[in-house]
């Protein structure tokens, strides 16, 4: 703990000056570096099966200093004027942007799936909170949609395929919503309290309610949390 | 004072990377860092290429690329340089990258060769062989 501690420590200010070393250039090339190097960072220590702060140091020092990386990359670009130099002799229409029809990134890699993907468990959520057969069916689209995108995209690992399947496969957004049509029955005489069990809390009483809070907003708080993380990671790579 | 010695050798080491300009003072006296300085200028213009070379075969990901680049010392100093040139590779639309899962850990970022890629390593060739040839011959002329 202590030592993987210390490790994530010196890889972080490796990372920390990189990323200061890097500020003169735009954003975007800047996160793309330092993405391509904590990835680096990432597979290298994977491949040791109990990494130690020497392998830490070794690895980091292989990469170099962040000063030489920086300057590596703000040198004016030998990459850009040879292509175009290739280019034009090879290639007759001197279109700059030729790139952009060879680097087509493919569908559920784009930088919108991860926001599509939270937005639509989103959807799914409140449709079925605010409940009726009809709107079920909605949520229920919306909810497929959201599922098979989060585990058809390659933009999240194994790891958080299954966190994000676990909370909003099923789990605890069951849970909440069959106990909520329990309290909604148990208080039957307002037929509202079984369609909309959400508005109708109020009226019950305090044991109800604390049934109710833990109910709904424990794993409120779970699947929000989990969206704002899988929104964050799949971001982080879906950007380029 | 103490301060100067980090500081001089700071400026010195930027001049052998050839990041600041100029002559390092009694460079015939240290002839490791002259050869370091030469092997950086005569990277500058190879070492793309052979990046493209890596994925003639398929596609490959940062640490594999880095470790065999590196391996000899020669190619590469330091891993970490690859990166800026792999994003440059891919802004100028030589190389093409995807996300794709890894067997433990998290996803990877493949680099695959496009179209422009495979042509531009194609001209590097045609124009290294007789050029690293004609280096070959003045210089075994020289000695002869």
């Amino acid at each position: 703990m202590n030592s993987s501690g210390q490790r994530i420590a010196e890889v972080e200010r490796y990372i920390h000056e990189l990323a200061i070393a890097l500020s003169g250039l735009p954003a975007d090339e800047r996160e793309d570096v330092i993405s391509g190097i904590r990835e680096h960072i990432d597979d290298a220590l994977l491949a040791i099966a109990v990494p130690t702060p020497d392998d830490v140091r070794r690895i980091l020092d292989d990469l170099g200093d962040p000063l030489a990386i920086a300057a590596d990359a703000g040198a004016p670009s030998a990459t850009r004027s040879t292509t175009s130099g290739n280019s034009s002799s090879q290639h007759a229409s001197g279109s700059p942007p030729a790139p952009g029809t060879a680097e087509t990134v493919p569908l559920l890699q784009r930088d919108w799936i991860p926001a599509a993907t939270v937005i639509a468990f989103a959807v799914a959520g409140v449709f079925f909170w605010a409940g009726g057969p009809g709107v079920w069916l909605l949520a229920a689209a919306a909810w497929l949609a959201g599922l098979v995108t989060l585990l058809a995209s390659p933009l999240w690992s194994g790891y958080e395929n299954l966190i994000g399947t676990a909370v909003f496969g099923g789990g605890p957004v069951l849970a909440a919503g069959a106990g909520t049509l329990m309290l909604g029955w148990r208080h039957r005489p307002s037929m509202l309290g079984a369609w909309l069990p959400g508005l109708d809390w109020w009226r019950f009483g305090p044991l109800d309610r604390l049934v109710a809070l833990f109910l709904v907003a424990i794993p409120l708080v779970i699947a929000v949390g989990t969206a704002i993380w899988l929104l964050r990671r799949g971001s982080a790579r879906a950007r380029r | 004072m103490p301060v100067m010695v980090p500081m001089a050798s700071a400026l010195h080491e930027l001049i052998t990377l050839g990041i600041l300009p100029g002559m390092v003072p009694g460079e015939e006296h240290n002839r490791p860092q002259a050869d370091a300085r030469l092997l950086t200028n005569l990277r500058r213009g190879a070492l793309e290429y052979c990046v493209l070379a890596r994925l003639r075969h398929g596609e490959s990901y940062g640490l594999d690329i880095a470790q065999a680049l590196s391996a000899d010392g020669v190619l590469i100093a330091s891993e970490g340089t690859l990166y800026p040139l792999l994003s440059r590779l891919r802004r100028s639309g030589l190389v093409a990258s995807s996300w794709r899962e890894s067997h433990a850990g998290p996803p990877r970022r493949y680099y695959r060769l496009t179209p422009d890629g495979v042509a531009a390593l194609a001209a590097f060739e045609r124009t290294w062989t007789p050029f690293r040839d004609a280096v070959d011959r003045a210089l075994k002329g020289a000695n002869a």
